[in-house]
């Protein structure tokens, strides 16, 4: 199984099965370079896709996945397998330096640290989806607490108690932030369809619910 | 009911990949980020015997007053001395006899 194929099924697989990445935790915790280059192998996806979702553009999401591999291999005694995945421990990585990054880029505008997301294939900027624009705008406006809940739950689909774990904070407070971002982006979407009816963002039966 | 727009931009956000070279590029920052915690940790190791062996030099010399005040009274702290250890009243001289 290339590694790509791992990373591409990481965020759809349960997490009894993200952990066959054969990583050596013994090893990695010892400080072998094996055992982190089969991390990064193996999770380098995952993290880069939650950063890009976070900063917008591939060269500031390529330097702080970066950086979250080597705060992770610098901080690798701290991990603890009985305390939660390794995803988790990474996102929770991930999810701390992204906001450190935005509250130095621009302290008083919360969530707005890039332009919208132009690192689209060519294809798709010419097809000109200015629902898609939009919808990149009000997520790039999103205060950072908002934003990363909805990266991880509506784009990675992590599981809302695994959230709440790297968020640090109560089950209750990752769905109210989730239900505010979507909130937000549902208002973006009303501007462009006046109907009602044909803007619910609402996610289908036993989707968050289910896995929280 | 979904909305097929936010569907879709929503599975064009799951598409982000990494370029294939990140991960050479993340080991081979790896030599130069793995020296730092031994550094930290001699800089802390550091730190701490310096700070203890102040902590240390202060009780010391603390020890050393409390020790001079009580052992020699005296000399270290007259006043204090005439306070705490009254002397014997001197006697009368013959000039206060006389007169």
């Amino acid at each position: 199984m290339s590694p790509l194929y791992k990373v591409a099924t990481a965020s759809l697989v349960p997490e009894s099965l993200m952990r066959d990445h054969s990583i050596d935790i013994h090893q990695l915790r010892a400080g072998s370079r094996e055992a982190f280059r089969d991390l990064v192998d193996a999770y380098h996806g995952l993290v880069y896709q939650f950063v890009h979702n976070m900063v917008s553009h591939a060269a500031d999401a390529e330097d702080l996945t970066q950086d979250v591999f080597l705060a992770a291999f610098r901080a690798r005694t701290t991990y603890d397998p009985e305390r939660g995945a390794i995803s988790t421990w990474l996102l929770t990585i991930a999810r701390n330096r992204c906001v450190t990054a935005t509250r130095r880029q621009s302290p008083e505008l919360p969530g707005a640290f890039d332009a919208p997301s132009r690192d689209r294939p060519p294809d798709v900027q010419a097809a000109g989806h200015e629902v898609w624009k939009a919808l990149d705008e009000a997520l790039d406006r999103l205060p950072r607490d908002q934003r990363a809940v909805f990266v991880l739950a509506e784009i990675q689909e992590r599981p809302l108690a695994e959230i709440a774990r790297i968020e640090g904070v109560e089950l209750g407070t990752v769905k109210s932030r989730l239900s505010r971002a979507r909130d937000r982006l549902r208002q973006i979407l009303q501007e462009f369809r006046p109907s009602p009816a044909s803007h619910d963002l609402s996610p289908p039966q036993g989707n968050h619910d289910a896995r929280s | 009911m979904p909305d097929p727009d936010y569907d879709a931009w929503l599975a064009q956000r799951r598409m982000l990949r990494p370029p294939p070279e990140l991960v050479a590029r993340i080991v081979q920052a790896l030599p130069e980020a793995a020296p730092e915690p031994a550094g930290r940790a001699q800089t802390s190791r550091w730190g701490i015997a310096i700070f203890a062996s102040a902590a240390v030099l202060v009780f010391a010399v603390r020890l050393g007053l409390l020790l001079q005040i009580f052992a020699f009274p005296e000399t270290s702290h007259p006043e204090l001395a005439a306070e705490t250890f009254p002397k014997e009243p001197r006697h009368e001289s013959r000039m206060d006899i006389r007169s």
